[in-house]
């Protein structure tokens, strides 16, 4: 089955068009590093009386997989600012992934232009 | 699936909403369509883009394959509230603290969001779950689950369970929305 193609994505993020150079950094998307402001939404879910740990931490540990049992949607804990295995790398949003827009490219950007905020799911395809 | 019968109400609140997964456009569009995703989903070969940057890449199943996931991005585009899924079959029964975190944000509503409109050919996945035994499935999760509560000593352990149970439960109510729409 085909469908339109038009692009719905740029339609809801304008923005992307004119702004959109910067890219954007492992800081910025973990804003409980000391240096960034503090924000009133990282109080939910006692997130830094959770013992984080982290992917790449956790294999390093115990050469399987993360054992981060009661990581659940409370899991944006501090990365240990002391260690940057813990951090994790930048996402160049400077790039583009393809999307089902008939061969539309969705520019990353504007996953930071966005006007307002944005969920961003990690899709498997199970269900 | 929550989220797609969420998705007006979030767009209320401001927050919209963008899958990324490492299947083809094609097999996304295929997804879309069997479970009437009303929002985009993005392909990310390799999680190289996405789920790898964001510590969401797991690297022991199927060859890498990304954590179920969510993350909530702010206006500013900093992580807010981050969901990362245990295995995979972890999801959240409820979204009520992604909502939560969203409405603590205070944003303005986003209007005129135009549904997606997937423009490639279809192609499914033979081994995706089908629409007719999701019913099945999620059924059996729920009372298997709900059984296995019933049996278990351990708290831990039964509320691992019972919290088995109420996902199960969620996403057969998320698919009799959906299905109505």
């Amino acid at each position: 089955m085909y469908f339109s193609s038009d692009n719905a994505i740029a339609r809801l993020y304008p923005a992307v068009k004119s702004n959109g150079d910067s890219l954007f950094s492992a800081r910025a998307l973990h804003p409980c590093t000391p240096d960034l402001p503090q924000d009133p939404a990282h109080k939910f879910g006692s997130l830094r009386e959770i013992p984080h740990f982290s992917t790449r931490q956790a294999e390093a540990v115990s050469g399987s997989q993360p054992r981060d049992s009661r990581a659940r949607m409370s899991d944006t804990s501090p990365r240990d600012p002391g260690s940057d295995m813990a951090r994790p790398g930048s996402v160049d949003f400077g790039t583009s992934l393809r999307s089902a827009y008939g061969g539309a490219m969705f520019d990353l950007r504007a996953l930071r232009r966005v006007d307002g905020a944005l969920a961003l799911v990690i899709y498997r395809g199970d269900w | 699936m929550q989220l797609a019968n969420d998705l007006p109400r979030l767009h209320e609140l401001g927050c919209d909403v963008v899958a990324v997964s490492v299947d083809s456009d094609e097999r996304n569009a295929a997804m879309a369509e069997r479970w009437r995703l009303p929002f985009p989903i993005l392909s990310d070969p390799g999680g190289v883009a996405v789920m790898q940057p964001l510590d969401l890449w797991n690297p022991h199943e199927r060859g890498g394959i990304g954590w179920p996931a969510i993350v909530l991005l702010g206006s500013d585009g900093r992580e807010v509230l981050r969901f990362r899924a245990r295995d995979f079959a972890d999801r959240p029964a409820s979204c009520d603290e992604l909502f939560g975190a969203v409405r603590a944000l205070a944003l303005l509503p986003l209007h005129n969001v135009e549904p997606w409109v997937p423009a490639v050919p279809v192609v499914e996945d033979p081994s995706a779950l089908r629409v007719d035994a999701f019913g099945p499935y999620f059924r059996g999760i729920r009372f298997g689950t709900r059984g296995l509560a019933g049996r278990l000593v351990d708290e831990h352990d039964r509320a691992e369970a019972i919290a088995m149970s109420e996902m199960a439960a969620a996403f057969l109510n998320g698919w009799k929305v959906r299905r109505a729409e």
